[in-house]
Parts: C-alpha cells; structure tokens; sequence
C-alpha cells in the first residue's frame, strides 16, 4: 500500500491563491434559453474550456455533438432524453452531459438563478472505468470548492 | 478578488495540467458561428430537440415505449430507433408520433431575429389587442377586426 492512502484528505489539501469564476459558454447562449450555460474557472484556468478547445481541434464530429447536448440542456430545466445522466449515492447531484464518446460533468448552482456550472470533461473511449469515477469525483470535488467559495465573480 | 482556497491534490494536478484558458471562451464563439450555417449540426439538434419533446410527452402522459409503439401500430424496435435518434426522421415521421400523442408539431422556416422575437414570447397571439366578441356584442355592436392589410403594425411586434 502506498504512502499516500495513509493519509487523510484533509491532511494533504492545498492552500492557494486563486480565485473561483464563472465564465459563460457564449456559443450556446441566446434569449430563448431557460438556463445559463458557464464554464467554471480557477484562477485563469478552465479545464472544461481547454479540453473544449482540444476536442475541437483533434475531433470536430464530437465537438459539434457535445455542443448540440449543451444546447438542449440550457433550454430545458430537465431532460428526459438518454443526453442528461444523474450521478448515483454520493455522486447524486453530479450530472454528465453525454453525447457519442464524450461526457461532460456538471453541477447546478444552488443560487436557484438556473445557473448550469460545466467543470470537466471525460473522454470514454481513451480512459478506463476507473477515470471515469475520477471523473465524476473531480467535478464533486470543484462542486464543493464553488459552493465553499463566497464571493464568485459572475461575469 | 484573490482568496485563499483550499484545494486536493486531485484538483491540483488538474490545474497543473491545464493552460491558461484567458480569453478562450471567445475563441470557441468566433470559431463556431459558423455551425448555425452547417446543415448537419442544425439537423443534429432538431432531431435531439424532437425526441427529447417524445420522452418529455410520454413522461406527461405516463406512457412507455410498447404503447407508444402500440399507438403508432408500430414494432417496440422501431421506437427504440427513434428514442435513440438513429431513425430516418421525415415530416412523415413527425406528423405520426405528433398525431399518437395527440400533439401539434411544426416545421416553418424563420429569419434568425425573427425567431428570437417569436421564442421571446411565450403567447405572442396575447400581445395582439383583438377586441373582445362578448363585450362588443353587449354594447350592440358587431366585432370588427382589423386584418393584417389594413394594420401593418402587428407585423412588427
């Protein structure tokens, strides 16, 4: 057993400076949406905007696929369609956006103003089962660090 | 405003290995305006907006998928290929399950900015000020609308 899984969580966070935001996805926004579309971002980074930004570059196809999900997600408060899947036990709340090989996490913010917050991106045919629930752990992980996080510059 | 976060190593590496998104977001705007124009990706999200209207009808309505089937007086696979958008969709297709589910079902063509005004309002036919029948009728008088010749200013609403 490695050394690392002695230790606790708590033990080994990390204290930084840097600041928690919220980015819209543009591309996808216009009046006749229910919901607002945002990439989140730590510092000057996004890591759904960059994996965003690659899948456009090395697979168009499921770029433009991914991006037709996040249409229909920001004009419908709930989707009933095989697109929208709820993570399960502690992942419950997490959501992935699914669209051919590519899922996208994201959360709900719980302001109530219809804010959909995209944290990370996964590629199912590159990546393991095991990935995939770091995955999810990830965006629950960003998930808590946004709602721990009190002032949230929304652009 | 800069604030100390508290963050796991997890999300640490992930920050490591992301670069500097700044000004990203406008990139992916610039570089997909064009998809509204590419007929694949609009007929993408029309066949997706269409079944998600079928799964979101049937959940109303408390119908599964072998009466919808039984409705259409179709096979439970042919469903399924339409549920899970592999199907050939044509205006035959859509006028059938519109019909099974007992649901109106339109395909016009629109100007973008016309589209967005039409989607702005939900009852845009309540922004009209139509004279009520019953009160005109009560005064004495017969109702007289005007049509779409005489007042054009309806149109630009």
């Amino acid at each position: 057993m490695s050394a690392r899984k002695n230790v606790s969580r708590k033990d080994v966070n990390l204290k930084v400076d840097m600041d928690v935001s919220l980015e819209d996805i543009i591309c996808v926004q216009d009046v006749t949406n229910d919901r607002r579309i945002c990439a989140l971002k730590i510092g000057k980074k996004s890591s759904v905007l960059a994996h965003l930004k690659d899948l456009q570059a090395s697979n168009p196809s499921e770029y433009n696929k991914i991006l037709n999900v996040v249409r229909l997600v920001s004009k419908h408060h709930e989707i009933f369609s095989k697109h929208v899947k709820q993570g399960k036990g502690i992942y419950k709340g997490i959501y992935e956006m699914r669209s051919g090989q590519v899922r996208l996490f994201y959360f709900i913010d719980s302001s109530g103003k219809a804010i959909v917050v995209c944290t990370n991106l996964y590629w199912k045919a590159k990546s393991s089962p095991k990935e995939q629930n770091q995955a999810f752990k990830l965006c629950l992980d960003l998930r808590t660090l946004y709602n721990n996080t009190k002032k949230i510059e929304t652009p | 405003m800069t604030k100390e976060l508290c963050i796991s190593p997890e999300l640490q590496a992930m920050l490591d290995a992301t670069p500097n998104t700044d000004g990203l977001a406008e990139q992916i705007q610039a570089d997909v305006e064009n998809l509204d124009s590419d007929p694949e990706f609009v007929a993408e999200f029309m066949k997706m907006q269409f079944v998600e209207d079928i799964f979101r009808a049937m959940h109303e309505q408390g119908i599964n998928r072998n009466q919808l089937a039984t409705k259409l007086g179709k096979s439970r696979q042919y469903v399924g290929r339409i549920l899970n958008e592999n199907a050939n969709f044509t205006l035959e297709t859509l006028a059938e399950i519109a019909c099974a589910l007992d649901m109106h079902v339109a395909a016009r063509l629109y100007f973008k900015d016309e589209y967005m005004v039409i989607q702005s309002f939900p009852n845009p036919i309540s922004l009209l000020h139509f004279p009520n029948p019953e009160t005109l009728v009560n005064q004495g008088k017969q109702p007289n609308y005007t049509t779409e010749q005489e007042d054009v200013s309806y149109s630009a609403a």
